[in-house]
């Protein structure tokens, strides 16, 4: 830093030699040595300088500060840093108090059933639309039989002529009923009160209905295997036709078979009802109860 | 005789409120500030007390001091300050005194009053009146480059301006001066030579 500028020049002698490092000062320096101005200029600067710290130092030089009176001062100064921490630490107590204040407001104003929500709710409330409400289907304490639509109605045709077995099979968790119709059999369903319902989920029993054709009972007879599926069996013989009063024979998840014999002729009538509500019927002619086990287990 | 306490120490126990450190505090810095309240209000008894009331201000404030500055230039800052506030205080009492002295040497044309005597008095010597002539910025760069013999960037530090600023007013103090005490350099440099 060898060639330095007037104006450079001028801020060095401004600043003063102790003010500058070493290349400023050779700078200078040289600068001065080459520049009779800026030499000229850095005299009289000087100068003044020197004038300048002369007269303040004739001014002032000459005065000190009182005696340091350290029993009057300290206790005032002591006093003062003491009160302004004071003052500091309540200003921040304050201050996390009214924070907290607001966190817990917050945090109250976020959970339900707090203060201002509760008094929403002490509010008279509105009535509610009715197409608001849900609707609860309360089932009555005992079902009550319904008379199957006709068109509703599984009929079961028999060749024979010895029957129509109508079976209505609305619902496999609620009902099942067993009609008897048309020809054959229309003194009995007069007789027997048409149609005969039966609750599908009662316990085991035996229902004994008297047959004008043959002198005979019919049973129903409903058997409920461990699957709790419910099975009904018409006969018309004054005995149960099996023995023990067990199935007769092996029935599908979610089918019920049903067979039927008028005591001559043995007529197995198997109604698979699948509970998805489709009705598959097996009408089998067999001579003996055996037979039309096999017959239905085929 | 009060063992030296080093500059954290006396931090520490000056903001706890510590006795021993309060009073190094004040025995520590109290030349200097007096020296400075002295350069800028010009009168002992005034920078006595406000060298004083500096000292208590820092005292209270250097829970603020982050360390940036020497712990000196910043009690500096805060005697500047100050002396700043007592000077305009000072201008507006001499402005009304002006007046006053002004009307009563309308209605007393021989009467040689004291403030008159004191003036001619600062006319002998005539630096000083330069000086005194200075706008406070510029005399106050001066003085604390030539009575505190600060450098620029402390000087700028205390100033609360940049060093290009300390730099134009220590060139625009010397041009007016140099202007003003112009004859007498030239005579100086007569008898010099």
């Amino acid at each position: 830093m060898n060639e330095i500028s007037h104006k450079q020049a001028y801020e060095f002698i401004h600043m003063g030699e102790s003010q500058l490092d070493t290349a400023q000062k050779e700078g200078l320096t040289s600068h001065l040595r080459s520049c009779s101005k800026c030499q000229g200029y850095a005299r009289v600067q000087q100068q003044l300088a020197e004038l300048i710290k002369s007269a303040m130092y004739v001014r002032w030089g000459g005065y000190h500060p009182k005696k340091f009176n350290q029993e009057k001062i300290v206790p005032v100064a002591r006093k003062s840093v003491r009160f302004r921490n004071a003052f500091s630490f309540a200003r921040t107590l304050l201050l996390v108090a009214v924070l907290i204040a607001i966190l817990v407001a917050g945090i109250s104003f976020l959970i339900p059933g707090n203060i201002f929500q509760q008094s929403k709710t002490n509010e008279i409330p509105a009535k509610p639309n009715a197409n608001d409400m849900p609707i609860i289907d309360i089932p009555s304490a005992s079902p009550t039989p319904t008379q199957s639509k006709e068109d509703e109605l599984e009929k079961l045709a028999v060749d024979t002529a010895l029957a129509y077995f109508t079976f209505d099979y609305r619902d496999v968790n609620s009902w099942w009923s067993s009609v008897q119709d048309q020809a054959y059999w229309d003194e009995f369903i007069k007789k027997e009160v048409s149609p005969v319902l039966i609750p599908f989920m009662e316990e085991n029993k035996v229902t004994s209905k008297a047959s004008l054709i043959s002198s005979e009972e019919m049973f129903y007879k409903k058997w409920t295997n461990g699957d709790k599926e419910t099975i009904w069996r018409l006969n018309l013989s004054v005995t149960p036709p099996w023995p023990g009063e067990k199935p007769p024979f092996p029935f599908g998840q979610g089918a019920t078979n049903i067979p039927w014999t008028n005591g001559e002729e043995t007529v197995v009538y198997a109604a698979v009802i699948i509970y998805d509500g489709n009705t598959e019927v097996l009408l089998i002619a067999v001579d003996s109860i055996d037979e039309a086990l096999q017959s239905l287990q085929d | 005789m009060m063992k030296s306490i080093d500059i954290t120490s006396l931090l520490s126990g000056c903001k706890s409120g510590d006795e021993e450190a309060i009073t190094e505090f004040f025995q520590r810095f109290r030349p200097d500030v007096f020296r400075m309240a002295l350069s800028i209000l010009d009168d002992p008894a005034e920078a006595d007390d406000a060298a004083q009331v500096s000292l208590l201000r820092a005292l209270n404030k250097l829970h603020s001091y982050r360390c940036e500055s020497k712990l000196i230039n910043w009690v500096y800052s805060i005697t500047l300050n100050e002396c700043r506030a007592r000077l305009r205080r000072r201008h507006s009492r001499e402005r009304l005194l002006h007046s006053l002295f002004h009307a009563y040497r309308a209605h007393n044309p021989s009467e040689n009053h004291p403030e008159e005597q004191a003036i001619r008095n600062e006319g002998n010597d005539a630096v000083w009146l330069a000086i005194r002539s200075l706008p406070d910025n510029l005399r106050l760069t001066i003085t604390l480059r030539y009575y505190h013999e600060l450098p620029i960037g402390e000087m700028a530090e205390i100033l609360k301006v940049s060093e290009r600023t300390v730099h134009n007013r220590m060139r625009t103090a010397h041009e007016r001066l140099q202007a003003a005490l112009d004859e007498r350099v030239v005579e100086d440099e007569r008898d010099i030579t």
